[in-house]
């Protein structure tokens, strides 16, 4: 790996660092384990986010999927007495590395939410452009706020129909629009990679198959991680999937396989992958 | 094929299904006995002090102050009105930057320090108000004399807990998914607090103050034991300043028919303030979290 810092930390214009290219954003996890209290939930896990991708986390509940993903950029660690071993690089970078910044890593590294969660208190405008208007003032200055909002919501394929009611509250969107503002907010302050914590799981069939559309156009630009417990979905979105595991309730969790989707889907390489999405177990 | 039940679920058929509806009936009537009873007594108090209130409550009740003898008819509460709004209104400034400072730092840092702050509003809101009052009196009226500002400082304290408490519930009702999708943005843990879940928190907020605001304008003991009863028209906050409080206070124990009737108006005009404020602050919360 050739950098060693997070690209545009100190000084650095973000604006011309690559941001959605879909050159940068490598993630590399490495010997990943993270625990709740000293309980592992989710061990020992190796595996490589390729940027231009979309790769699928899929397997029982409580195999660790969501954790790993918060490993990602630093979330798991803000659950009290939460811990994370082994290496999590973004382009080389440790972001768990001690002069790494995770406020900073956080603007590189998007995330989407199970559940819609738009600020409630802000206009649809003011939730896109709040990473940028609640980030650091040297973003916060050099950004065209307005742009920016047109720009996000078109990519998140919501402007046509938000842009007669910027000014309106967010939560009065639809659950489908809601999730739209929500990737949109996350799209504003540029990050390379997305990662995206069952996103259609609180979503109707109509609006689940509007953002599985978006995630095929935002991987040319992104790296994309999600999680779903719907195989058929993996199957449709992503490009690599990766399968968890677990023993038994109160097990640590792990990751058996990472191959190309159709490649894990018609002939996976172990057992419990197979017993998994053929059904007959979970 | 749909099987049919041999019998319908009547009450012969069900056992103690005669007895469910019976305690039903009796939990109807004992919650709508107790709900009345809260209205009429509320009610009771407010229609009493409206009507004895009324009888001398006029437009210059607002402008003029007591007679020089309190036997006298005439004269209104225009310092005591002007005084309140002084005393509670330093005081407010002082408890609320503090208590929700406090409230925050209780619910969204934690820890030791944050859990003894917990316990201590906890004991502070138990703490009789006379207390207080005595306690600024030693520490400093018998020393700097009676002030306005001495009684901002009793109301402050009695205020404190007040704030803390209702902010701190309010402040828990943010749910978490909002601080943890400000934190996916980059933003930082103090502007996500600032930016996200103080205006998400917002009108729970303007609501606990509000009743921390009501509760100090109505506090007599405190006042009484940091500030006089001052019969002109002050407004420097340096000088003893009486409140409404105050001299519902000093002339309902008088026994002078007139100075009663003062009183009542008075309490009247206490009752009236505190609603405009509570009615406001409803109306600004509301504008807060419908737009933007």
């Amino acid at each position: 790996m050739t950098t060693d810092k997070i690209p545009g930390r100190p000084g650095m214009d973000l604006a011309g660092t690559g941001a959605g290219t879909g050159t940068r954003g490598r993630i590399d996890v490495r010997g990943v384990t993270a625990s709740y209290a000293g309980r592992p939930a989710v061990t020992d896990v190796d595996i490589t986010l390729q940027p231009g991708k979309v790769t699928a986390f899929i397997g029982p509940s409580g195999c660790g999927k969501t954790t790993l993903l918060r490993c990602m950029n630093g979330l798991h660690l803000t659950v009290p007495k939460a811990t994370v071993t082994g290496l999590v690089q973004l382009d080389g970078t440790d972001i768990y590395g001690k002069d790494v910044d995770m406020v900073e890593v956080r603007r590189h590294v998007g995330m989407v939410f199970q559940r819609p969660n738009p600020f409630p208190a802000m206009s649809i405008a003011d939730n896109v452009i709040a990473g940028l208007k609640f980030g650091p003032r040297r973003e916060r200055r050099a950004a065209r706020l307005e742009e920016v909002v047109e720009r996000s919501l078109r990519q998140a394929g919501l402007w046509d129909e938000v842009k007669d009611r910027l000014g309106k509250p967010g939560a009065g969107l639809s659950g489908g629009q809601q999730q739209r503002l929500c990737i949109a907010r996350s799209l504003a302050v540029q990050p390379q990679v997305l990662l995206m914590d069952e996103p259609c799981s609180a979503l109707d069939p109509v609006s689940t198959l509007i953002i599985e559309q978006l995630i095929g156009e935002l991987k040319r630009d992104y790296t994309i991680v999600i999680v779903t417990h719907n195989m058929q979905q993996a199957a449709r979105v992503s490009d690599i999937t990766a399968f968890f595991t677990v023993s038994g309730p109160g097990q640590p969790g792990r990751m058996v396989e990472a191959s190309p989707t159709k490649d894990l889907f018609s002939n996976p390489a172990e057992q419990a992958t197979k017993d998994y999405i053929t059904g007959k177990v979970g | 094929m749909i099987t049919v039940r041999p019998h319908a679920p009547t009450a012969s058929h069900v056992p103690g299904l005669a007895r469910r509806h019976a305690t039903d009936r009796a939990m109807t009537v004992l919650l709508a006995v107790a709900v009345l009873v809260t209205i009429a007594v509320l009610a009771w108090v407010l229609v009493y002090v409206a009507a004895q209130g009324l009888k001398y409550l006029g437009p210059g009740f607002f402008t003029s102050t007591p007679p020089g003898n309190p036997a006298t008819v005439g004269g209104g509460y225009a310092n005591g009105i002007i005084g309140s709004l002084i005393i509670v209104g330093i005081a407010t400034v002082i408890s609320v930057p503090i208590g929700i400072a406090a409230a925050v730092a209780v619910t969204e840092y934690g820890g030791r320090l944050a859990a003894v702050t917990g316990f201590l509003t906890d004991v502070l809101v138990g703490v009789p108000t006379i207390v207080i009052g005595a306690f600024i009196w030693v520490i400093w009226v018998d020393r700097f004399g009676f002030s306005a500002l001495a009684a901002s400082a009793a109301l402050a304290i009695v205020m404190l807990p007040l704030v803390i408490r209702a902010s701190a519930e309010m402040l828990r009702l943010v749910p978490d998914v909002l601080r943890e999708a400000s934190a996916a943005l980059g933003v930082t843990r103090a502007r996500t607090i600032i930016s996200v879940v103080l205006p998400t928190a917002l009108s729970g907020l303007i609501t606990g103050v509000m009743l921390a605001v009501a509760r100090a304008m109505g506090e007599t003991a405190p006042v009484l034991l940091t500030t006089l009863n001052d019969q002109f028209v002050q407004v420097n906050p340096a000088k003893p300043m009486t409140t409404l409080s105050l001299q519902i206070f000093t002339d309902a124990i008088t026994g002078f028919r007139a100075a009663q009737a003062r009183a009542w108006a008075g309490a009247l005009t206490l009752i009236g303030i505190v609603l405009i404020f509570a009615i406001g602050a409803r109306l600004v919360s509301r504008r807060a979290s419908s737009i933007t």
